[in-house]
């Protein structure tokens, strides 16, 4: 059976593989890019975002050069899980059942159980190792870039640690639980990637909530960098009893570790939900 | 074991529609069985149902001996079973195909595929997409014979093709039937064909069986009765399947078997096909094993 | 060896059909004792007919004692069969020619006599007037 998912993903595995090259080859790219230009610029560790020096100035240099496409590499790589939910895990059992092929192949002598736990445990297999890659890769690419963002580690929440690991094994198990209930090849793409949105935007929403936030008076004008490396979650100038201060919520950067665990925690229990539900549609739903 | 398929009582409901309902038969073993009936009869769910691809809703089903729901692992390898549009995988090449089928089956008859391939030169590096319609039901008949099954279930095996490729089909499934002693169950349409390949029939009108038994014995069991104008009375007599009057003459489809009819009859053979059209038009007859050989309307003085 | 056809069109059935030409194949000589028939596998394979429907044709020639089978080696045609007119075949067929010449003076045509006898064989099939055992 493995040779059998093997060839018929090929192409599929081709096309990932291929993808997930070009974003290494490009990050290694731009890490070498943005460490000779720290390098260049005499960046060593130069924090001061003022304009007036000339750690400053290097900085903003250093920012115009690279904060773009960090952003952009972000923004790719937090959509990846979603491709790997809409158009490898959706079609898997849809398509089967929609061309019918699913009554040739669990009429071959392997039970339908057996099929289903072979070709979801290699594809998440693959989906775990290649997110693990990607995930260790982003964490070696990000270091230069630190210097750029007040928040440090925070930034690159989503795309380092456990969490993008998390976010591509519930992409596949949302992918596989959609195909499973709708068994219609398009449509369940287009639900998937609605749910996949949805889910991920409301996680992200009461992320800074997980633990109750930390506050800081900051007397104004604010040049405390003592909150380096923190995650504001909100900073609404206030009267208070020390005069009008920006009163700063925020999540410390020690914290960074136990959200991650958290919001994979989440990730993977749900994850574990959705697999129930694709195991119960392909023994009762599906004919 | 003696029967291949035993039902009991089974039925199956999709939303809130009985596809079979209350179906009882045991389907013995060694026969090439012909399930006859109208679109939306319940003929693909027979066959589904006796793969272990959908569950019942009602009652059992028992396919050589085992439940193919709850033992797939004893039911799958020893039938084969084909859909009507005769499914592979597409990009597949052929050979791929036959690897498939080594791979996923214990019983595997590596020998048997490559020889027919090659018999009816049909191209191993093709992919199985850009093969001709007889030649794809042709690697579709190769993937279930080369399992080695005790029973084949096709579900319309001929539907689409063309005489020639319907003929070579037949003939092939025939020759597999004679070497292995293969039980055969197949759904169709075209009852003149199914006459020469089957000997056990089975209609389903409305989700019910309403004859199952073996062909000989059918045919010997009706007659066409023609005779002088008839009264209302025998349309109602549960052995008269189907009647047409014209002014001064009444034809009836009788199951009797010729015994004890009065001599104003003219009695005649039916062929099967008569037979079977007879039924399919009025689902509510019923002729299964060992029919009650009810006295017929003729018999009366 | 004999060649099997079928005709769909004449209403015998099928396995009928294969007896009458093996009896017909050895009145005219084709077949001599000895000869072996096609085996199931090879006429099923060139009719599509039911395997079933062989064997019973078979069995009734091995019945008949025009055939004997040897297990593993196939069907032959018995080495005593008797081929061409059987035994009183001549004074049956004379028989035959008065009740025509009778039937004729009766003022019945080819279609009334043909109906005549198909029904008297018909019913003769049904209740057979001696029984004789098959």
């Amino acid at each position: 059976m493995s040779w059998v998912t093997w060839r018929q993903h090929s192409r599929e595995a081709a096309l990932a593989g291929s993808i997930l090259a070009l974003i290494a080859a490009f990050l290694v790219f731009e890490w070498i890019q943005m460490s000779s230009a720290s390098l260049q610029l005499g960046l060593g560790s130069c924090r001061d975002n003022n304009a007036g020096t000339a750690c400053g100035q290097a900085l903003n240099s250093y920012m115009q050069n690279f904060f773009g496409m960090s952003v952009t590499v972000r923004y790719a790589l937090t959509a990846l899980p979603a491709l790997l939910g809409v158009f490898v895990a959706a079609p898997l059992l849809a398509r089967e059942v929609e061309q019918g092929t699913h009554t040739f192949i669990w009429t071959q002598s392997i039970t339908r159980t057996r099929w289903f736990t072979i070709k979801v445990g290699l594809l998440a297999f693959f989906t775990v190792v290649s997110a693990s890659a990607l995930a260790g890769a982003v964490t070696w690419w990000h270091q230069p870039l630190d210097q750029m963002y007040g928040n440090g580690q925070w930034t690159f929440y989503e795309v380092t640690g456990p969490v993008p690991i998390a976010y591509a094994v519930f992409a596949l198990a949302l992918g596989l639980a959609v195909g499973s209930v709708i068994l219609r090849t398009v449509p369940a793409m287009a639900a998937t990637l609605l749910v996949f949105v949805v889910t991920r935007v409301a996680i992200q929403s009461w992320r800074p909530w997980f633990l109750a936030p930390m506050t800081k008076e900051l007397p104004l004008p604010a040049s405390d960098t003592s909150l380096r490396g923190a995650f504001e979650v909100s900073t609404p100038t206030v009267n208070s009893l020390h005069g009008v201060v920006d009163l700063v919520v925020y999540q410390p950067a020690d914290r960074f570790w136990t959200f991650q665990a958290i919001e994979t925690g989440i990730f993977l229990f749900l994850a574990l939900l959705l697999i129930g539900i694709s195991a119960w549609s392909l023994r009762h739903r599906i004919h | 074991m003696n029967s291949v398929i035993e039902a009991r009582d089974l039925g199956k409901r999709f939303g809130s529609t009985w596809a079979l309902h209350s179906c009882s038969v045991r389907i013995p073993s060694g026969r090439v069985v012909a399930l006859i009936g109208p679109n939306g009869a319940g003929k693909t769910t027979f066959l589904r149902l006796s793969a272990g691809l959908v569950e019942p809703t009602a009652g059992h089903i028992e396919v050589l001996g085992w439940s193919p729901q709850a033992q797939p692992t004893l039911v799958l390898p020893r039938i084969g079973f084909v859909a009507q549009e005769r499914p592979l995988y597409g990009r597949f090449k052929v050979k791929e195909l036959l690897e498939l089928g080594r791979r996923l089956n214990p019983r595997w008859d590596a020998d048997l595929a490559q020889s027919r391939m090659k018999r009816l030169g049909i191209p191993l590096e093709r992919p199985a997409r850009q093969l001709s319609g007889g030649h794809r039901a042709q690697v579709a008949l190769t993937m279930v014979l080369a399992k080695r099954p005790d029973m084949l279930l096709l579900d319309e095996p001929v539907a689409g093709l063309d005489p020639l490729a319907r003929r070579e089909f037949l003939q092939n499934l025939m020759e597999a039937v004679a070497d292995n002693n293969l039980s055969v169950v197949l759904s169709s349409h075209i009852v003149s064909e199914l006459e020469r390949t089957c000997d056990y029939l089975i209609i389903l009108g409305e989700g019910q069986i309403q004859v199952a038994g073996g062909i000989d014995d059918l045919v010997n069991q009706h007659r066409v009765l023609v005779g002088p104008r008839a009264g209302h009375e025998v349309e109602g007599d549960p052995t008269v399947i189907r009647f047409s009057h014209t002014e001064r003459q009444t034809t009836l489809l009788v199951r009797t078997d010729g015994r004890g009819i009065s001599p104003e009859w003219e009695v005649h053979q039916v062929g099967l096909e008569d037979i079977v059209l007879a039924y399919l038009s009025r689902p509510t007859a019923r002729s299964i094993p060992r029919p009650e050989l009810a006295e017929s309307p003729a018999g009366r003085p | 060896m004999i060649e099997f056809r079928l005709d769909s069109r004449t209403g015998v059935t099928t396995y009928l059909q294969l007896v009458q030409q093996v009896r017909h194949a050895l009145r005219l000589g084709h077949l001599r004792p000895g000869d072996q028939l096609p085996t199931v596998r090879e006429v099923v394979a060139k009719l599509a007919i039911n395997p079933n429907t062989v064997l019973k044709a078979y069995r009734d020639l091995e019945r008949e004692g025009l055939v004997a089978g040897r297990p593993g080696t196939g069907t032959f045609v018995r080495e005593n069969v008797q081929i061409g007119p059987r035994a009183g075949q001549a004074a049956l067929r004379s028989g035959l020619s008065r009740w025509m010449q009778r039937a004729r003076e009766a003022g019945l045509d080819e279609t009334d006599l043909r109906a005549l006898f198909e029904e008297a064989v018909r019913q003769d099939a049904e209740y057979p007037a001696a029984e004789a055992a098959p």
